[in-house]
């Protein structure tokens, strides 16, 4: 089995990416273990605690995020330098417990893998 | 005139947007245009910069959780004053 990337490159709500990936990621979790999910750019803010999605009437699909360890997915990284373009570098409690890695550390780790998937 | 903006300041040309904004324009971040309002940004940095008033739409900072991380120096409004803003400019450039 291929492993496979999970690339999260925008932000909750303004669009679908965020809630498709999510869904993919759940598909393929149920195949292999060999995954791993990168939360990049607008990606990182999918992973913000204290979302109310409810308030724009869209689906809140962030606590998913949270369970994700129980399909057995356990290798997360968000990028750093994404974090600190947001100011985001000192927040916390965050919806899941990743990585925080360098861009230069996660590239290299992406190419671990085989097959990357962006959304 | 009144400016919304509504894309992620990543996905978008902010610059340009801000090259037209004069004294008596209104700028409103709404949807992922609220993430221009995050602290610590480039993007709140190039709109405190800008002649505009500057407005954010609450709804969409709750939504996105971006309360706590938001910045002090734009005004943050509900639905009716986005309302009120359309009423008082006659144009409205939607970015």
């Amino acid at each position: 089995m291929k492993r496979i990337a999970f690339v999260f490159t925008q932000g909750p709500h303004g669009g679908s990416a965020g809630r498709e990936g999510l869904d993919a990621l759940l598909a393929a979790s149920a195949l292999t273990d060999r995954i791993g999910v990168f939360f990049i750019a607008d990606g990182v803010l999918l992973l913000l605690p204290g979302q109310q999605p409810e308030k724009i009437l869209a689906r809140n699909f962030i606590a998913t995020f949270g369970v994700l360890p129980i399909y057995d997915i356990h290798h997360y990284y968000i990028c750093a330098e994404s974090l600190a373009q947001r100011g985001l570098l000192e927040a916390d409690g965050w919806v899941l417990k990743g990585e925080i890695v360098r861009a230069a550390d996660w590239r290299q780790i992406l190419s671990g893998f085989d097959t990357l998937l962006t959304f | 005139m009144l400016y919304t903006l509504s894309h992620s300041p990543f996905a978008c040309d902010l610059a340009a947007l801000l090259l037209t904004v004069r004294a008596g324009d209104d700028l409103l971040l709404m949807q992922d245009g609220v993430i221009a309002g995050l602290v610590g940004t480039v993007a709140l940095a190039q709109l405190a910069g800008a002649p505009a008033g500057l407005f954010a739409l609450s709804a969409d900072i709750d939504a996105r959780g971006l309360t706590a991380h938001f910045s002090d120096k734009i005004a943050v409004i509900d639905y009716n004053e986005f309302v009120s803003l359309t009423v008082k400019h006659a144009k409205q450039m939607a970015w």
